[in-house]
């Protein structure tokens, strides 16, 4: 499709200002000479992104089972009301009581829902959640006089953990998968020693296991004197069925875009509100919400992490979908969730390897070891689009080589997931007699499969005009 | 309410060919002792319009006065085409753009949008987004630390505090050392360029103020030149930052079609030049062909990135904020051209309102230096009393002690000459 | 593609070529396979210098990075340029074009620790 300069016609640009006969206090030499921004009429305008939408695929087109993002509906209600124009006021606005009861009342239901004892929505998202909770063990550390350098992070963690305890400069060391999929015990107790600030684990975990010695794991750390920091992506099938702080959590973000159902957006705008251990509240983010809905700052804060106080918009959509479902309807969640993933994954087992064989939670992975032809998890992922399928997550978690993560989430019926399961077999079928056709595919989008390399070697960031 | 989609019969039959009796069965893994028997401690569930109700008895408690606030949120006018492009499941519920093939409608609106970006700043590289302003600011702080390898960076009073203090946190888990540098007559002063690694700045500052961009280059030499902007619209009036030899321009956003939304979300912004690329934070869209030949987008370098390079990457940032960057596309595509003239018009409109407040008895300009659409004044108390219901700017003492009753106005084309006139009208009065 | 036989050869697939004090080091034909496309070479800065089997730069495919490992220990003298508009050439010519960087040898004894071509042929193939 062309693009906006593309487009471009001198003097069509129809969104017209008119100024005042008031003369500018900007000396000549500071201004600008031209802008060449496009100019498209409003229709064109509109119709150049209505076009680009039909080449994407959201939950609302079809079933996404991408694991590890849980891609759920995301409910109509949530946009209406984020926009309440009561809700768009300035940050610096006096005004803003209703805005700081949403934030109290939504860091509260957090609490609940994950046993924590307090919440900040600041973090933009999940990997700055991650980045705040990696400072507040820093915070504590320095409190405490303690010099620790490491945070052990199991080898299934998404690439975000690493990057985020490193920013903060402690040095990740990894620690071994067992072979049922939790983490290797042995090798975490030989890894811990005084030098540990903590553990980052994610669980359920990226294979979707629940760790069943998840209570022995933060035994260990706490023994050491560690801190225990859970990466709540995977909060979905816990909601209601069990808290994160009763197995030993002391540090946890969540990702509202996932388990609190705010859409994705394309890649943002998400949330990652951070929740800690009593112990730990004087270090959140400044500022915070107290009672009586007003800005409290704590001398021993972390500092502020975001201009203001986080992605307020986001935080209402996930305020309201909290509300709208209500304690009943969270626990239906994580049920849903997890009867959707073990179907999908009995019936996939057979046709797919399982590395591990046992019971999951929101998702599981499968990989292509037992495909034919050479086909590889990026050939079925590419013919999964052809049937109005979005592939699931594929290569990670990295300890599976060819790895298919599928996440169908509650909101699924049985019939698209039924739908699924048929596409992967007959997918299956074609890898044995027609593989030279799944190399090539997809078939049925408007574009081909793309070029990665040629974008890399010369990478081409922006339009240029032809003529220069 | 309820987004579940199957009945029992279904649930029936799945549990059935899993081989289990009861959903509870799949949570063996869970140590027993911690199953949750009793229902979570929240409010009922409520349907769609009791829900409406309720949330809307919340936000009436919010209550709407003229304001004159700006500082790093703007009241700007979004085109009715703005929410409608965004609002659109294709893009709304999307995710990252991960599976070209079926999101080319993201990575070509990122595209064009990191273009609009490099032509509004002159820079050669913009990214897909990140957080927002104060967030853009720090990574680049870290970004210089990276490429200069000195651990400390010069930083302008007259960066937002709030910016300031992002730098601070971020700068703290760095062991980073920040050098504030002060300010004279609204403007940054003089500086020391030995031993950092960058000059951070702010255009317009926070005073609203220009600053004298092509004077502090001049004076930093082999640091990297790093600034800020909190109002963009400022841009399609003032010359772009790759005249003054700037390395990288951060910004938030928002002023591009974004409701302020009581802070969030922004959409954070962060342009460079070419041989920073691989040093730039967030994702990165470029154009590549298809199999056939046929142009098309993807997320590209992505070596820089943490799901490949994990502890060594630019930044632990994963999601940008799509979707506000899409509305900024659409915005800068619906004003094209004419922005630089609704730029002027902010401009007028903060040239008017200055010079008559100036000229009323008890409130002084404070800054006599050229300013965007924000100004500083200093204001008599009894003057304010007489507005009671009017939010007159951003009170400067709390973040600059020194300033005592001076405020920072802002106007926008949201105040429209009506509004001010009935100000000065009732100041006057 | 043969490996060269007037080249010595490391356990991590780079390779050497010895030119009086000098020695030319690239990857052998085996790695560029396994890393797949290159798509970025950052290369070593000239005057570095770096102990034998220490990380002497970055090779970058689409979707990975992988670290470059110095077989002997010297100063970096002279980089390939050329690989900073073709790092395809990694690929297409590794024991020719596609050479990374130019180190000025420190000890010659480095050299007895690596592999002729014969012994590197058998160490991947017990790879395989």
């Amino acid at each position: 499709m062309k693009l906006l300069n593309e487009k471009s016609k001198m003097g069509s640009g129809s969104f017209h200002i008119r100024e005042l006969d008031i003369k500018t206090n900007i000396p000549k030499g500071l201004q600008r000479n031209d802008l060449n921004l496009p100019e498209l009429s409003e229709v064109e305008t509109v119709r150049h992104y209505t076009n680009l939408s039909r080449s994407n695929f959201g939950v609302d087109n079809g079933f996404y089972p991408l694991g590890s993002c849980t891609m759920k509906y995301n409910p109509r209600i949530n946009e209406v009301v984020a926009k309440l124009p009561e809700f768009n006021i300035h940050p610096l606005s006096k005004n803003h009581k209703g805005a700081l009861q949403i934030i109290y009342e939504l860091e509260k239901y957090l609490c609940e829902i994950t046993g924590m004892h307090a919440f900040s929505t600041q973090p933009a998202a999940g990997a700055h959640g991650e980045l705040t909770g990696t400072m507040i063990m820093k915070a504590y550390l320095r409190k405490r006089g303690e010099e620790r350098t490491t945070v052990i992070i199991p080898d299934s963690a998404h690439g975000t953990n690493p990057s985020s305890v490193s920013l903060c400069g402690f040095r990740p060391v990894q620690v071994k998968s067992s072979t049922s999929g939790g983490i290797d015990l042995d090798d975490l107790r030989q890894k811990m020693n005084t030098s540990v600030a903590g553990i980052m684990i994610t669980n359920p975990n990226t294979l979707g296991i629940f760790d069943d010695n998840i209570l022995e794991i933060t035994k260990i750390v706490h023994a050491c004197g560690g801190l225990c920091y859970l990466d709540g992506a995977n909060m979905n099938p816990m909601l209601g069925i069990v808290k994160p702080a009763d197995f030993g959590i002391d540090i946890m973000h969540l990702n509202l875009h996932k388990t609190f159902s705010t859409p994705h957006g394309g890649g943002g705008p998400g949330a990652g509100p951070v929740g800690v251990i009593k112990e730990l509240e004087m270090f959140l983010p400044n500022p915070r919400v107290n009672e009586k809905l007003e800005f409290v700052q704590t001398e021993e804060s972390i500092g502020r992490i975001h201009s203001f106080y986080g992605n307020f918009g986001i935080l209402l959509r996930a305020y309201s979908y909290i509300r709208a479902i209500g304690p009943v309807g969270l626990r239906k969640v994580a049920e849903n969730a997890v009867l959707n993933a073990n179907y999908m994954k009995e019936k996939l087992k057979k046709h797919y390897h399982l590395r591990y064989d046992r019971i999951c939670q929101h998702e599981f992975v499968i990989d292509d070891s037992l495909m034919p032809n050479n086909v590889t998890t990026n050939d079925i992922a590419k013919r999964i689009i052809d049937f109005d399928f979005h592939p699931p997550t594929i290569y990670f978690p990295l300890i599976i080589q060819g790895a298919m993560m599928i996440e169908p989430t509650e909101t699924e019926t049985k019939e698209n997931l039924d739908a699924f399961i048929e596409t992967m077999i007959r997918i299956v079928d074609e890898a044995k007699n027609e593989p030279q056709k799944l190399k090539k595919a997809p078939f049925n989008t408007p574009i081909g499969r793309l070029d990665l390399v040629r974008a890399a070697r010369k990478s081409q960031l922006t339009w240029c005009s032809p003529e220069t | 309410m309820d987004y579940t989609s199957n009945n029992d019969k279904d649930r029936e039959l799945m549990l059935k060919e899993i081989g289990v009796k009861d959903v509870m069965d799949l949570f063996k893994d869970v140590p027993k002792d911690l199953i949750l028997t009793k229902q979570l401690q929240i409010p009922d569930s409520l349907s769609e319009f009791e829900l409406l109700h309720e949330i809307g008895k919340i936000a009436k408690k919010n209550k709407k006065h003229i304001s004159f606030l700006g500082g790093g949120s703007y009241n700007h006018y979004i085109p009715s085409t703005v929410e409608a492009v965004i609002s659109r499941g294709e893009f709304s519920t999307s995710y990252t753009p991960y599976q070209p093939e079926i999101s080319q409608g993201t990575l070509q609106a990122i595209y064009e949008y990191q273009s609009m970006i490099c032509e509004l700043t002159g820079m050669a590289v913009s990214n897909a987004s990140m957080y927002d302003g104060a967030t853009s600011l720090a990574e680049s702080m870290l970004i210089a630390t990276r490429i200069n390898g000195k651990k400390q960076v010069l930083v302008s009073k007259t960066v937002n505090p709030f910016y300031r203090e992002v730098m601070k946190t971020y700068a703290r888990a760095n062991e980073i050392k920040i050098e504030e540098v002060d300010y004279a007559d609204g403007l940054t002063s003089h500086f020391d360029p030995q031993g950092s690694s960058a000059i951070i700045i702010q255009n317009p500052n926070f005073f609203g103020l220009i600053e004298n961009l092509d004077e502090i280059r001049s004076k930093s030499r082999d640091l990297l030149f790093i600034t800020s902007t909190t109002e963009p619209l400022s841009w399609a009036m003032l010359r772009p930052f790759s005249e003054s030899r700037v390395d990288i321009v951060t910004a938030e956003g928002q002023s591009f079609g974004i409701p302020m939304n009581f802070g969030g979300p922004g959409l954070g912004i962060i342009a460079t030049k070419r041989d920073y690329v691989r040093q730039m934070p967030g994702r990165l869209v470029g154009e590549t062909v298809d199999i056939n030949g046929k142009r098309g987008f993807v997320l590209t370098l992505c070596t820089r990135e943490q799901h490949i390079r994990r502890e060594r990457a630019t930044s632990n940032i994963c999601t940008n904020q799509g979707l506000c960057a899409l509305a900024a596309a659409v915005y800068l595509a619906i004003y094209g051209k004419n922005l630089s003239k609704l730029a002027r018009l902010n401009n007028q409109l903060a040239v008017y309102f200055a010079n008559m407040l100036h000229q009323i008895e008890g409130i002084d300009l404070v800054f006599d230096k050229p300013f965007f659409n924000e100004f500083v004044v200093k204001i008599e108390r009894d003057i304010l009393a007489k507005i009671p219901d009017i939010e007159i700017g951003i009170c400067l003492e709390k973040y600059y002690p020194e300033l005592k009753d001076c405020y920072l106005i802002c106007c926008t084309e949201m105040t429209p000459k009506e509004d001010l006139d009935r100000v000065l009208h009732e100041i006057t009065q | 593609m043969e490996n060269p036989i007037d080249l010595k050869y490391s356990k991590d697939h780079e390779w050497i070529k010895i030119e009086e004090d000098v020695a030319i080091v690239g990857i052998t034909d085996y790695a560029q396979d396994k890393l797949t496309d290159i798509v970025f070479v950052e290369l070593p800065q000239i005057g570095k210098y770096v102990e034998q089997y220490e990380n002497l730069c970055v090779v970058e495919s689409v979707k990975s990075v992988s670290d470059i490992f110095s077989p002997i220990s010297g100063k970096v003298v002279e980089v390939n340029k050329v690989l900073e508009e073709s790092p395809e050439l990694v690929n297409k010519e590794p024991f020719g074009g596609g050479w990374i960087a130019k180190l000025q040898i420190r000890d010659k004894a480095d050299l007895e620790k690596l592999m002729t071509s014969e012994e590197y042929n058998e160490f991947i193939t017990g790879k395989e």
